[in-house]
């Protein structure tokens, strides 16, 4: 159900971005709704991390994955229980780059019907680094299409994606290895029963989007050809604040415009704000110097005590009246 | 303890990266042109077929020519599904005796868009061009 759902969501999207190419409604699928989609997605983020950043830190939380720093002949885990924020630094460079933690993903699994086996599974972390990297270098290629002239690099980065120059426009890398990730991902997220069963229309949506937006792309550029000129206009327009909608402009190229945009929008309010959660996880970005560094909790106050000196000093006649042993004796008068 | 400082430092990167599109804009100032202006031939008509799909699909009609011409030596010439006009299957031949400025027409619309197209690693332009 929940699967349907999302499918039917993206599909719905895709209609009608493309009804809107159809209808000649340029102007509000071309302009104002990507428009509108930035801002949301910038402000949304801004947003979100502004309300993360109020959360108080009171103190260190340590994961115990490695040796913690101790006497000199104990070898310490630097990047897995950093000690300074240098070594913070590191493990978090390796976390946003290179998706360590899913290294230690395992899978549950019954071998021979009965034995239950824990298995290192790998698949997570390489789809992952498939799709998420050739996310990032597809977004980079596109600015090929939004800014005039075209950057050195960009130009670079598009012609060493494709310098397998097969096909005419040449087919890139990054676009067989983002299907193939993000088909892996959805593949692993319908096969395997544990995952399925934790799944919602919020797991499946992002990864039907991408696969839509993923598709129509492909479509555009080698099967149904699309006028990349006037596409150009159409995107330099909007990012030089002077928007034009030039004649004919094929319908996919507004459908996958408006998954795009709703990509975009979707962002900051979905679990895909882990693009900038993950820079804020506690248990990866803190150095464990608990036992070394004092840290203050932010909230303490001054607390009113009574300490035992005082309460003794308060009420010693009473006390030594009643029998009950003192640590400074009465005076004697 | 606060990090908030180190927080607000990343969301000003995320803002410039995220934004990059527009930054290009102050540092290319007006010189260029939004658009791709290309120089068309004022004798003709036409091109071989009608305008969108030529602006769309010429890389199509070109692969499609070679494949016919070259790998399987079909030497008739092409029919055009516009008029009916035949044209010899030659970049050469047909497409550059009316586009005579490559520079004026492919070049810019493929600079425009970024294209490195490798036609001119084996074509040469008639009349010793660059």
């Amino acid at each position: 159900m929940n699967i349907l759902v999302a499918l039917a969501a993206v599909a719905g999207l895709f209609v009608v971005g493309m009804l809107g190419g159809v209808l000649g409604l340029g102007w509000i699928f071309g302009v104002i709704i990507p428009s509108l989609a930035l801002l949301l997605f910038v402000g949304g983020m801004v947003a979100k991390v502004m309300g993360w950043s109020k959360s108080a830190v009171p103190f260190r939380i340590p994961t115990s994955c490695g040796q913690q720093k101790s006497l000199n002949w104990i070898p310490h885990s630097r990047l897995e229980n950093p000690h300074t924020p240098l070594q913070a630094a590191g493990r978090m460079v390796l976390e946003v780059l290179f998706f360590r933690s899913l290294l230690r993903n395992t899978r549950a699994e019954l071998v021979d019907g009965r034995r239950l086996v824990y298995r290192t599974d790998h698949l997570l972390w390489l789809a992952g680094m498939l799709m998420h990297w050739s996310f990032l270098v597809i977004v980079i290629r596109h600015f090929r299409l939004m800014m005039n002239p075209v950057p050195g690099f960009v130009s670079f980065i598009e012609a060493t994606d494709g310098f397998l120059e097969i096909g005419l426009p040449v087919v890139f890398i990054t676009t067989l290895t983002f299907l193939l990730g993000v088909s892996i991902l959805l593949y692993r997220r319908l096969t395997d029963p544990q995952v399925r069963y934790i799944s919602l229309i919020g797991d499946y949506f992002p990864l039907f989007l991408l696969l839509g937006i993923g598709l129509s792309g492909v479509w555009m550029r080698h099967l149904d050809k699309v006028d990349i000129a006037g596409i150009k206009e159409l995107m330099v327009g909007l990012f030089h604040f002077s928007p034009v909608v030039p004649d004919g402009i094929s319908p996919v190229f507004y459908g996958h415009l408006f998954l795009v945009s709703m990509l975009l929008a979707y962002f900051p309010f979905s679990k895909l704000t882990h693009m900038a959660g993950v820079f804020l996880s506690p248990t990866r970005n803190m150095a464990n110097n608990n036992r070394a560094v004092r840290h203050v909790n932010p909230w303490d106050y001054p607390v009113k005590v009574h300490t035992y000196e005082e309460y003794e000093d308060e009420l010693r006649e009473k006390m030594v009246g009643a029998g009950i042993p003192v640590d400074k004796p009465l005076e004697k008068e | 303890m606060s990090d908030k400082g180190k927080i607000f430092f990343g969301l000003a990167i995320f803002v410039i990266l995220v934004t990059f599109p527009f930054w290009g804009r102050l540092s290319a100032g007006d010189a260029l042109p939004d658009r791709a202006e290309l120089e068309y031939p004022a004798d003709e008509e036409a091109c071989v077929e009608d305008t969108p799909f030529m602006r769309a699909s010429h890389m199509d009609l070109l692969n499609q020519w070679r494949d016919e011409l070259v790998r399987d030596g079909n030497l008739e010439e092409y029919v055009s599904e516009l008029d009916g006009r035949t044209y010899p299957r030659s970049l050469t031949k047909t497409c550059l005796s009316c586009h005579e400025d490559r520079d004026a027409f492919c070049t810019r619309c493929h600079d425009y868009a970024d294209v490195q197209p490798t036609c001119w690693e084996c074509h040469t332009t008639p009349g010793g061009g660059v």
